[in-house]
C-alpha cells in the first residue's frame, strides 16, 4: 500500500494527540504541540529515512518541541497549571460506561507518574516503539530506557492494584 | 546449583518480547520453576495489556480544524506526492499492533491473567499459584468431558461454559472456555500436553467490582489465538473423538 507523507501524518494524528496530551496534560497545549510537531515534520521531511518508524520520528520532533517550550516558558514552572480531565481526549460515544471508567482510572494513574516515566511508558506500551527506537528517540541508553520503563510499570501496577 | 537471578528489567524485556533467544529460554525455564518470578513477569504483561487495551484502542478525537491545518501545511510544502512512504504506518486502529506486540510473550505460553482466576483454578495446590498448571479438579473434569456449548455449575456461584475446541500450531488440543465465579467472568484457553491441561491464556471479561476489566480482552484473545496459530474449531464429531481419546 502506498500513501503520501501527508496522509501518513494525518493517520497518526490521533496517536500524536494522545501522546501530546499525556505529556502536557492539557488539551490546548497538546493541540499546539501537535500542530508545531507537524509543521516541523513537513519542514524537515528530508531528514526522515523512508522505511523507518514514522511514529518514532514524529515523537522525537514532538519531544524536542515540548522541551523547547517548557524551557522558554519560564513562568510555567515545573508543572502545567491547567490539567484537563485525563480522559478528555477520548470520545466516549463508542464506549460503554464501564470501559470509560477504566480509561479514566488508567489515565489518572498514568498522569500521576513523573513526566520522564509517562513518556517512556506511552512510547513503549501504547505507541509500540521498540526499546531501541525509544532509546534513540529519547537520546538515552537502552539500559536507561529499561530501568525507567520498569520503574514506571511497577509504580503503575501499584497504583492500579495489578500485582 | 545457583539460581539465576533476574532483574525487573530482564523480566520486563521478556514480557515485551525484547530478549534474545538465549536469555528468553533462561527466563522461560526459571519462571516455570518459580511462581514468584512468573507473577513478576505477569505484572509487566498486565501493565502493557492494560495500557494498550485502554489507550491503544480508545478512540482519540481529532478536531477537524487540526487535520485541516495539517493538510494545509502539506500543501504549503509543495504537494505531497514526491515523497512516498511505501508502507502502511502503524496508525490509529491498533488491532494489528496489539496482536504483534503480544504475539511473542503470549506465544511463550505464559498466561495473561486477570483477577483471581488462577487462584480459583489452582485451588488446593500447596505451592499456591502455578501459572501453567490447572489443578481445580472440577475444571479439569469439565475440560475432559463437556462438549462445546455445555455449561456446568460449580457450587453456589461458579459456572463453566465450554466455548470451542481446536488444535493449535503444534497440534495440541486446546479448549476455549468461560469461568464465572462470584460475579466475575473470565475467558480462558487451556491446552493439553501428554498428561494434563495447561492454562495458556486467561483474561477478565467482567469483574464483580466493575473495575480494571481490559476493554480489549477479546482482542487479547484474538491475538493469542493468532500467535499460537489456532486452527478452526473442531466439528462436534471431531471434538467427541478428541475428548474420548483423553479418557
Amino acid at each position: 500500500m502506498k500513501s503520501s507523507f501527508a496522509d501518513d501524518i494525518v493517520d497518526l494524528l490521533p496517536n500524536l494527540r494522545r501522546y501530546a496530551f499525556v505529556l502536557c496534560r492539557s488539551l490546548d497545549l497538546a493541540d499546539d504541540l501537535v500542530q508545531q510537531t507537524c509543521e516541523k515534520a513537513f519542514a524537515s521531511r528530508g531528514s526522515y529515512a523512508q522505511g523507518t518508524n514514522l511514529s518514532a520520528w514524529l515523537l522525537r520532533i514532538m519531544r524536542n518541541a515540548w522541551i523547547d517550550r517548557v524551557r522558554r516558558d519560564k513562568t510555567r514552572g515545573e508543572s502545567v497549571d491547567i490539567v484537563d480531565r485525563p480522559d478528555a481526549i477520548f470520545t466516549d460515544g463508542a464506549h460503554d460506561t464501564e470501559n470509560h471508567l477504566l480509561l479514566g482510572n488508567v489515565a489518572n494513574a498514568l498522569q500521576e507518574l513523573p513526566e520522564d516515566q509517562r513518556e517512556i511508558i506511552m512510547m513503549i506500551c501504547v505507541e509500540e516503539l521498540s526499546y531501541k527506537e525509544a532509546a534513540s528517540t529519547l537520546g538515552i541508553p537502552i539500559g536507561t530506557v529499561m530501568s525507567r520503563l520498569a520503574r514506571a510499570r511497577t509504580s503503575l501496577a501499584g497504583k492500579l492494584d495489578l500485582n | 546449583m545457583h539460581e539465576e537471578k533476574f532483574t525487573d528489567e530482564v523480566l520486563m524485556a521478556y514480557a515485551d518480547g525484547e530478549l534474545d533467544a538465549k536469555t528468553r529460554r533462561q527466563v522461560e525455564d526459571a519462571i516455570g520453576k518459580d511462581s514468584a518470578l512468573a507473577s513478576r513477569v505477569e505484572t509487566f504483561m498486565k501493565t502493557r495489556a492494560l495500557l494498550a487495551g485502554t489507550f491503544g484502542t480508545a478512540k482519540v478525537s481529532v478536531p477537524d480544524n487540526l487535520e485541516a491545518r495539517v493538510r494545509q501545511m502539506a500543501g504549503a510544502q509543495g504537494g505531497d506526492d514526491d515523497t512516498v512512504v511505501p508502507f502502511a504506518p502503524r496508525s490509529t486502529p491498533p488491532k494489528t499492533g496489539f496482536a504483534q506486540s503480544f504475539a511473542l510473550p503470549i506465544a511463550a505460553s505464559l498466561a495473561l491473567v486477570a483477577g483471581g482466576l488462577l487462584g480459583y483454578m489452582a485451588a488446593g495446590q500447596p505451592s499456591g499459584m502455578d501459572v501453567a498448571g490447572l489443578a481445580n479438579h472440577q475444571i479439569v473434569e469439565a475440560l475432559n468431558a463437556s462438549v462445546s456449548g455445555e455449561t456446568r455449575e460449580f457450587g453456589a456461584d461458579g459456572r463453566f461454559e465450554a466455548i470451542a475446541t481446536y488444535r493449535d500450531g503444534t497440534n495440541a488440543l486446546c479448549r476455549e472456555f468461560e469461568v464465572r465465579t462470584g460475579g466475575a467472568s473470565h475467558v480462558a484457553v487451556a491446552c493439553r500436553n501428554e498428561e494434563n491441561w495447561q492454562l495458556r491464556f486467561a483474561t477478565a471479561q467482567t469483574d464483580a467490582g466493575g473495575d480494571f476489566v481490559p476493554a480489549s480482552s477479546l482482542e487479547a484473545l484474538d491475538a493469542f489465538l493468532a500467535a499460537t496459530k489456532a486452527g478452526e474449531p473442531l466439528t462436534a464429531e471431531e471434538e467427541r473423538n478428541a475428548l474420548s481419546s483423553l479418557r
